[in-house]
């Protein structure tokens, strides 16, 4: 276990509505307890029933500030009980902060970047965007929203990269042209990118089929879309005959935890592979979220990462033990 | 807020160019950071941290493969940007497996570091030390491992009245403690000027100028802060008008320093001793610098005596006196400089 794990009270300073369901929520912390450089995230305690869950937001900040951390959090019409409880706070409030770390810190290294952001995943694109710039890298920024009430940043972005910034909005009909981008990127090019899932499939898997340098694709998954809406499923657990139903404000992985099972995990964004199960049989519903299983191995529909992943719907029965780890050759 | 006694958006030196070689790694410690030191293929220099992302093994026991690192412990492998691109066991690499690196520059024989914010760094405030590699100057140098903490070494080479006790018979004598000197300072700099005219020399800077006869003696000391010093020093004969800006009478020395806090009680002392006459005599190269070593294992003497003094007196502080006027404006611009740290993180409030 990484030691990124905090015990820390952080203090709302001040809400801004950026937009109709996109508000920055501004806390002040005590100064360099935070990594708070562009890329990183800070997770919250979330009172749930009796008990609490967490939620981790990417900050806004570039690391100038220390001793104020902002995030920015959209209003989910379905929301999970986080983005809910998140626009309950008013200044003043206290949170629990309980882990901080940079899962996508920046690098200097390259001398081009592309910033590609979908929706809200524009948060920590606004931080990689300064700090960027004032180290006079050239950076292309690509930010790509549903209606141009969900453009948040749209206006900071502007100030900080001018002609840099290419706005598209999905109701005025401007698409993402993936190919082209794609096509138009150099051996030298960095690309940080953060937004819905379907995105970032696309970008990785064209990125691999050209040949581009893995180290130069950086990006960060909270894995809160997938491809397929979230919607409550089932699981029984085949070692103890448990059957659990998990809430479209669930993760398997909590319920797993909370209903005493004794399963292994570690980054809880799924990357690291750890709390992956097995199913008894292929199952085409999983809506795989993770960024740790290969192709391949989604393709065989028998496994799934706990903490992000999820069914479509409908019921699925797996193994908590005996996981096969390692390629799957 | 901090207690570090050094700021650390600053470019430090880390060692000379020669010791960061193709093909080989170099673990050193730079503010209390370890870093592993390597060059690319194409000669530029790479710096990130000395710890695996994976499980913290020092990356410095591993070895190179072309311009990556391979961790020693499970195979990790990461490229000079510090991005993870090989994982022992998986299909895919995880998003966050990333390591610090540093921006790092290679000017006037010295490697250096900035071991703050990234985003600050600006290669031209590189400090100015370029008589290590001015074609009209010629020198080596070489590097003391000090246990002290680095403003006492800065303390030291701010004020040379210490050269008539701890370096007597070579460089000090009595005329240094007693000669008047003028402390200026502006911005990030300090100056430190002292001539003693006409007196004879001492043994080492009598044997340079080869004239008999009294000299006028010039130290100007050159900081810039936090912890880089040039050292103008030489004689000349009395009277031919050195302090007024004729030195054709005279010789010439700089003696330059990068100074460089490896820990809070530790430093890594870099120096070189340049001239600009007789420059093409590789004796006298040697003379000067096997000269400058002798009389800089003295200070190391007595740094590493007054810290461990320090640390067997806890309860008594530091007092001045007027030789110090020099130091003490080198550690108001240190103390600035960390104080404009951390004042940079409280302007959001």
């Amino acid at each position: 276990m990484k030691a990124d794990h905090l015990d820390l009270t952080a203090t709302v300073a001040e809400t801004v509505d950026l937009t109709p369901n996109i508000r920055m929520i501004r806390f002040a912390v005590p100064q360099g307890v935070l990594n708070l450089e562009a890329g990183a995230h800070v997770t919250f305690d979330i009172p749930k029933g009796d008990g609490k869950m967490t939620r981790s937001y990417s900050v806004v900040d570039d690391g100038k500030y220390p001793e104020m951390l902002s995030i920015a959090v959209k209003l989910e019409p379905a929301s999970k009980g986080g983005s809910r409880y998140m626009w309950s706070l008013r200044a003043g409030d206290e949170i629990h902060v309980s882990a901080n770390g940079n899962a996508m810190p920046p690098t200097f290294s390259a001398s081009d970047y592309i910033l590609l952001a979908g929706g809200i995943g524009v948060t920590p694109m606004t931080g990689m965007a300064r700090t960027l710039i004032r180290t006079g890298k050239t950076v292309r920024m690509i930010y790509c929203v549903r209606t141009s009430d969900e453009a948040a940043f749209a206006e900071v972005l502007d100030q900080v990269l001018g002609e840099g910034l290419e706005l598209l909005c999905d109701s005025a009909g401007q698409k993402l042209d993936l190919l082209r981008l794609l096509d138009s990127i150099g051996p030298q090019t960095v690309l940080f990118m953060c937004g819905p899932q379907g995105l970032m499939e696309s970008v990785r898997t064209g990125w691999q089929e050209r040949g581009l340098p893995v180290q130069n694709l950086r990006y960060e998954t909270f894995a809160n879309s997938g491809n397929f809406p979230t919607r409550a499923f089932q699981v029984t657990v085949a070692e103890t005959g448990r059957k659990l139903r998990i809430g479209a404000d669930e993760n398997l992985l909590d319920v797993l935890i909370a209903s005493g099972h004794d399963v292994l995990f570690d980054c809880r964004r799924g990357e690291c592979g750890l709390c992956k199960l097995q199913a008894t049989e292929p199952c085409t519903n999983i809506d795989h979220r993770d960024v740790f299983l290969s192709p391949s191995e989604r393709a065989r529909n028998d496994c799934l990462c706990a903490c992000v992943s999820r069914l479509s719907g409908g019921h699925i029965t797996v193994h908590i033990d005996g996981i096969q780890h390692g390629r799957s050759g | 807020m901090t207690d570090r006694s050094y700021p650390l958006n600053t470019w430090y030196a880390v060692g000379w160019d020669y010791e960061i070689v193709r093909g080989r790694m170099l673990a050193r410690t730079i503010c209390n950071q370890p870093v592993v030191f390597y060059r690319r293929a194409d000669g530029t220099p790479v710096a990130m941290d000395d710890a695996c992302w994976h499980r913290l093994a020092p990356l410095s026991k591993g070895q190179l493969r072309g311009d990556n690192v391979v961790c020693p412990y499970h195979g990790l492998e990461f490229e000079p940007g510090g991005r993870c691109v090989h994982m022992p066991s998986q299909e895919t690499i995880n998003p966050s497996a990333c390591v610090r690196t540093y921006p790092i520059i290679d000017r006037h024989r010295l490697t250096w570091i900035w071991i703050g914010d990234p985003a600050s760094a600006d290669p031209g405030r590189v400090p100015d030390l370029h008589w290590n590699d001015d074609p009209e100057w010629t020198g080596d140098g070489g590097t003391l491992h000090l246990k002290a903490n680095y403003l006492l070494a800065v303390d030291n080479l701010m004020d040379l009245t210490h050269e008539t006790f701890v370096h007597a018979g070579s460089i000090g004598n009595e005329a240094v403690a007693e000669a008047p000197f003028r402390v200026s300072h502006d911005r990030d700099r300090v100056n430190v000027t002292r001539w003693i005219l006409n007196q004879e020399p001492p043994g080492f800077w009598g044997a340079q100028l080869g004239k008999p006869g009294p000299v006028d003696r010039w130290q100007i000391i050159h900081f810039t802060a936090p912890s880089t010093i040039a050292l103008d020093v030489g004689v000349a004969v009395a009277g031919t008008g050195a302090p007024e800006g004729d030195r054709s009478q005279g010789v010439n020395g700089f003696i330059t320093f990068a100074i460089t806090p490896e820990t809070e009680k530790t430093t890594h002392y870099f120096w070189a001793a340049n001239r600009n006459f007789d420059i093409r005599n590789m004796s006298r190269t040697t003379i000067w610098r096997e000269g400058v070593r002798k009389i800089f294992a003295q200070d190391e003497a007595i740094l590493e005596a007054q810290q461990t003094a320090m640390d067997a007196n806890p309860d008594k502080v530091f007092y001045d006196l007027n030789i110090d006027a020099g130091g003490n404006w080198a550690r108001r611009k240190v103390a600035a400089m960390i104080a404009a740290e951390s004042r940079s993180l409280r302007r959001a409030l």
